[in-house]
């Protein structure tokens, strides 16, 4: 897999065809799966699921419709190792999510509740700083 | 590589099919839906919401269908990765990624056993 892409269909466009709320639930799911791969100590699993969690936020990023693109911003300017890109993105990507939460459950998605409960496990205080993984 | 083709395992296809199916798409990794009730699980899936679609199609019911991720060239009991966004269920009050009830979770290793046998 080294060098292409982990989704090569997202990444070909379907992945812009998703709500917002469900792209960033995906996001935050692979930086949990990053934090839990850490505290368990299975660096490779996490270095992994860091490299998904990125190329999935980048695609998100990407979308000149949405105002993420400060969010790459800063995450460029970060130290490009797996600690610091979870930090980085694991606050912004709770406070971006929250405003589509509420649509989302107006609109009754159930994606509503996964992407809550996931990025607040993320983004949860002291919850990355805890497991050792931001320096 | 070709990227990994979504599809519907009903009999066993061993550590070597899997193994396969990680190269053509995250190289370390399967993502996988497993049907607890009818022994059946989707593989190849970019994401898991895309596998449970797919199993619900072929006639699953959401309240069996749980995400895992399979690392095929792993020894030991690990290999098996009870984590996805489709297990955060309030009506199950299961309120993480994993699966809490261990019966559930103990269901999903023997249809996994099962269909990767060998």
């Amino acid at each position: 897999m080294t060098g292409s892409a982990a989704y090569p269909d997202l990444v070909a466009g379907r992945w812009q065809t998703l709500p917002i709320v469900e792209q960033l639930a995906n996001v935050g799911s692979e930086v949990e799966r990053a934090i839990g791969a850490h505290e368990a100590g299975r660096l490779d699993r996490r270095d992994h699921a860091m490299r998904r969690a990125l190329e999935l936020f980048d695609l998100t990023a990407a979308d000149e419709g949405l105002k993420m693109r400060h969010v790459r911003s800063d995450l460029l300017q970060t130290p490009d190792t797996p600690a610091h890109s979870c930090d980085a993105i694991a606050h912004p990507v709770r406070s971006a999510v929250a405003g589509e939460i509420v649509a989302a459950r107006a609109a009754g998605s159930r994606l509503a509740t996964s992407a809550m409960l996931t990025t607040m496990a993320i983004a949860a205080p002291n919850a990355a700083g805890s497991s050792g993984l931001i320096p | 590589m070709a990227p990994a083709e979504m599809r519907l395992v009903r009999e066993p296809i061993g550590r070597g099919g899997l193994l396969v199916t990680a190269e053509a798409g995250f190289g370390n990794l399967v993502k996988a839906v497993v049907d607890v009730a009818r022994s059946v699980m989707a593989i190849g899936g970019e994401l898991h919401s895309d596998e449970e679609a797919l199993l619900l199609d072929d006639g699953s019911l959401q309240q069996d269908l749980w995400g895992i991720n399979l690392h095929p060239a792993e020894p030991g009991a690990d290999w098996i990765e009870v984590d996805s966004m489709i297990n955060v269920r309030s009506s199950r009050d299961n309120r993480s990624q994993s699966v809490d009830d261990a019966t559930p979770r103990e269901r999903i290793r023997i249809v996994v056993e099962r269909l990767v046998a060998g």
